[in-house]
């Protein structure tokens, strides 16, 4: 029987573990990622997960080479960290999609030092884009518990074999308690069949050395020549094309067997229909922005709201589709590319340049660092986006609005700011 | 969707209140949506903190701070002040562990009884008389506390709540203080509803 239980983001992540049977599990602590791991070690100690093994590191860096390790030995694979650990990781990271293995590790994001903060933005998740790992952003535990389930799916798939995010929101998701539904253990294994990974290191017969040194071009061998660097990480970018299909695939058979969706897997519209204005945005500001949509439809707006899933691959397609008829396009990005404006914001404006559509894209900054979001400063963002829609002016600037700032609490006079 | 912040001081226990008073929501059947989280700092014994919790019928979206609660839940008299007062909604409840009465709390604090019910139990006191404390000799009442909600317009029983609790520590003599407990502050919470007239 499938149990529902109340329990935090961290812990619905580790009870996805335990209902996937991950066979390694090697991570080091750091706020706010501690207790999914700590919770999956519970787990080993009790005998509940009788096939896992549980590595003890001395730091990030050994935690995610342990679990590409075992990987490589055809296991199935998990780790999670947060900001500062995940940035100790980003080699390895690297070294995980590069070895196109279906590892999933989740993300408790959190703000990167310095000033030194535990609490949650978005800046570390994007901060390892570049990786070649899927990545997905949730908005509540549930979707955590199921987007984990998925992922495996995802990462195994041979059309795919990559290593995949969860990225959820640091406390606002990690530490708080909500009511989410375990799967039955059964049901999940027919979801997820066992991993066949496509390297093992005992397989002495075929595989003699891993991710040797490779060159520019290719190596002609009277055996067959092998691939550059270039055409392996070609097939690595066709792999993140395909993953969309993929992805689509498996939220749908998800939907079939256990009664939930999140939207196709990719992104999750709310009230967007007939929408002239939608929000865009990940994870815990999506979830914020829900009710802001309803406040202001009832102010007669027609809002939406666009609540990005996936995030790598972009699914420019599917974004090209979905802003095709609104007019105003409000990006609330908890995260800032640096110099430039919210990554989240630029990136929309890349992929919609060449739409058939292309609507006015507003972004904004909000929450870093864990600055409460409230809903009456999205909404005043969006009112502010909407009252400036023609202004060129406006439009032509990067948009580094920073909203909920209390500069003038701090002394500062309004000229100064 | 009702929303529930309580007032503490760190180790007393507001979290786990949270997270018993959103099981027991479930276990009710009347709020199949929970969503509890303390406002995090950097944690210390005895520092006051807050815990925020969010029962619902629908699923709950909102992921901010509490502004302003259904029901302010203060376990430590100490940290009581007018900043509690100030974030209850129109036709909210106060529920304070104090030996005083209603009446007297909303002399002092000056409360509107056209706006804020005002709900007082001893849980201190209860905790003493039944010797249900923590190793450090401090009294528990996050847990007695579940049962002044119960005598409150909370589609939440007794029964729930006791359920609630033994879903968190387990069968046994101490869990058993714990509901007696419970038990004895929703027979002896005082409460001053607001006046509609």
């Amino acid at each position: 029987m499938p149990e529902r239980k109340v329990l935090t983001g961290n812990h619905a992540a580790a009870y996805a573990c335990k209902s996937v049977g991950v066979e390694v599990v090697a991570a080091y602590p750091i706020t706010p990622q501690s207790p999914v791991v700590e919770k999956i070690s519970e787990f080993v100690e009790s005998g509940e997960l009788p096939n896992t093994q549980f590595v003890t590191v001395e730091s990030e860096q050994s935690a995610i080479s342990a679990v590409v390790a075992a990987s490589q030995m055809g296991a199935r694979v998990f780790t999670a960290s947060s900001a500062n650990g995940l940035a100790y990781m980003y080699e390895i990271l690297c070294w995980a999609a590069g070895s196109r293995l279906p590892l999933v590790m989740c993300i408790a994001t959190r703000a990167l030092g310095a000033p030194w903060s535990v609490w949650t933005d978005h800046q570390d998740a994007f901060s390892v884009r570049d990786v070649g790992f899927i990545q997905q952003f949730v908005e509540s535990n549930q979707e955590a518990y199921d987007t984990v389930l998925m992922s495996y799916r995802v990462a195994e798939d041979p059309r795919v074999y990559l290593p995949a995010f969860v990225s959820y929101d640091g406390y606002i998701l990690s530490h708080t308690m909500m009511s989410v539904q375990i799967e039955d253990d059964d049901k999940v294994r027919e979801f997820l069949p066992p991993l066949k990974p496509h390297i093992h290191l005992t397989d002495f017969e075929n595989v003699h050395s891993v991710n040797p040194v490779t060159p520019p071009g290719l190596t002609v061998r009277p055996e067959g020549n092998t691939p550059g660097y270039y055409e392996f990480r070609y097939s690595m970018q066709k792999a993140h094309e395909y993953a969309i299909e993929v992805i689509e695939e498996v939220a749908k058979e998800f939907e079939t067997k256990f009664g939930r969706a999140y939207g196709n897997g990719i992104y999750k519209p709310y009230k967007a229909d007939d929408a002239e204005v939608l929000i865009f945005a990940v994870g815990s500001v999506a979830s914020e922005s829900r009710g802001v949509v309803d406040t202001l439809r009832d102010e007669g707006i027609k809002i939406g709201l666009i609540s990005l899933k996936l995030y790598r691959p972009f699914p420019i397609q599917h974004l090209r589709k979905a802003f095709n008829k609104a007019k105003l396009v409000v990006v609330f990005d908890r995260d800032v590319g640096y110099g430039m404006e919210g990554i989240l914001a630029a990136e929309l404006k890349s992929a919609l340049y060449a739409a058939d559509h292309r609507p006015i894209i507003r972004g904004f900054i909000v929450g870093l660092g864990g600055r409460d979001i409230t809903a009456d400063q999205l909404i005043n963002g969006v009112k502010k986006a909407i009252e400036e829609q023609d202004n060129r002016e406006v439009q032509l600037d990067t948009h580094v609005d920073f909203i909920g700032l209390q500069l003038n609490e701090l002394g500062f006079k309004k000229e100064e700011i | 969707m009702i929303e529930i912040i309580f007032y503490g001081r760190g180790g007393m226990g507001a979290v786990t209140a949270g997270k018993i008073l959103s099981n027991a929501a479930i276990i009710s059947n009347n709020y199949p949506h929970v969503s509890t989280f303390p406002a995090f700092g950097t944690e210390r014994r005895g520092a006051p903190v807050m815990a925020f919790c969010r029962i619902s019928e629908k699923p709950i979206w909102i992921r901010s701070h509490i502004q302003k609660a259904d029901y302010a839940i203060v376990l430590d008299e100490t940290v009581f002040g007018d900043h509690v007062i100030a974030r209850i909604k129109d036709k909210g409840a106060l529920i304070l562990n104090t030996h005083k009465c209603p009446e007297d709390v909303r002399k002092e604090y000056n409360i509107d009884p056209k706006k804020i019910t005002v709900v007082t139990a001893d849980l201190t006191q209860i905790a003493f008389d039944l010797k249900l404390t923590n190793r450090e000799n401090q009294p528990i009442v996050n847990t007695s506390v579940l049962g002044v909600l119960t005598k409150s317009s909370l589609k939440i029983g007794i029964e729930d709540a006791k359920r609630a609790i033994i879903n968190m520590f387990g069968e046994g003599p101490k869990t058993d203080l714990n509901i007696k407990a419970a038990e004895k502050a929703a027979e002896n919470a005082l409460v001053d509803e607001v006046k509609t007239v």
